[in-house]
């Protein structure tokens, strides 16, 4: 499936989360967060991904389909970005490793 | 004539094969970088201007013309009705300073040398790219390709970063720069220069001298 909307890749990440069922573990608004969040990393990371914004898209649980502005072939690095701030939120040790390592293949996909 | 859109296309596809992770809108960032440093060092693209003078027109004053596109980098002449050559200067691009004056109210022609400018095309196949004519990207187009290979490999933390190819691609780059600055100036004649005595001045020949 291609990662075009906000909903695209919230369904993505809850597939690679296992939180497919309702009453979801993670919920919608802290996805977006998580998604918002990768935007503003990518820019430190990949400035010319946004070259072109004056200011930074910013998205919202409300307005599920919205087109997201990542070209295709890092929508997926947006993803594991997004898995890896969720796993950092739980609380169990053995969870870091396994966030941090989400995060540095974000940084990696996109350098 | 702008830009050939199968020129474009080829030149994208060749560029996204050797960067792999390369963003469209960074590719085209650095085309425009590439070709403005081009046309600027090698005078290739040029145009013809008239302009009025007339004695009104005093030492040391300015005079504005204004290229049909582009902008302009460099004033390569300037002759009069006459095709006589004529002493100006442009010390700001665009503006022709009066160093000689003109004895009457007369149309003068300025050659000079231009480069490309904004605003870009926003849509269609040639969005974002410069208007510069075709044929410069046809004729120099892997030396073009190497130009922009050379920034995108050397910009810093990429998935193309690549110093060594960066180097590599400046040079190619640099020697089609090279080739462009004298095919510019011997007007793309094979072994020759762009101007020459009239034939009217030749009042001996070789062949005519008798040797031995």
């Amino acid at each position: 499936m291609a990662l075009t909307t906000v909903t695209d890749y919230l369904t993505r990440v809850r597939g690679l989360l296992q939180d497919t069922t309702s009453p979801y573990r993670y919920a919608d608004t802290d996805l977006v967060d998580a998604l918002n969040a990768a935007v503003t990393e990518s820019k430190r990371i990949r400035p010319d991904m946004w070259f072109s914004y004056t200011t930074l898209p910013s998205y919202s649980a409300t307005n599920e389909g919205a087109t997201v502005a990542v070209d295709q072939m890092y929508g997926h690095a947006f993803c594991l970005f997004m898995v890896g701030m969720m796993q950092l939120r739980d609380q169990e040790d053995t969870q870091d490793p396994r966030a941090m390592a989400f995060l540095e293949q974000f940084q990696k996909a996109l350098t | 004539m702008p830009l050939r859109t199968y020129d474009v296309t080829r030149l994208m596809n060749n560029l996204q094969v050797a960067l792999p992770g390369a963003l469209t809108g960074a590719i085209q960032l650095e085309i425009f970088n590439v070709l403005n440093e081009f046309l600027q060092k090698t005078d290739i693209w040029q145009e013809s201007i008239n302009f009025s003078i007339s004695p009104s027109n005093a030492y040391l004053s300015t005079i504005e013309i204004v290229p049909s596109a582009g902008q302009i980098n460099r004033l390569i002449y300037v002759v009069d009705t006459n095709q006589l050559q004529r002493r100006m200067s442009m010390p700001t691009p665009g503006y022709l300073q009066v160093i000689e004056l003109a004895s009457g109210a007369e149309t003068w022609t300025a050659r000079v040398a231009l480069t490309c400018t904004d605003p870009l095309p926003t849509n269609g196949a040639l969005a974002n790219l410069p208007l510069i004519p075709g044929w410069i990207l046809s004729k120099y187009n892997n030396g073009i390709m190497s130009g922009v290979l050379a920034r995108m490999m050397a910009q810093p933390a990429k998935p193309y970063t690549n110093p060594k190819l960066a180097v590599m691609h400046q040079r190619i780059y640099k020697n089609a720069e090279n080739e462009g600055k004298t095919e510019s100036r011997r007007q793309n004649l094979f072994d020759g220069q762009a101007w020459s005595f009239p034939q009217g001045f030749a009042t001996r020949h070789q062949r005519n001298r008798g040797w031995g």
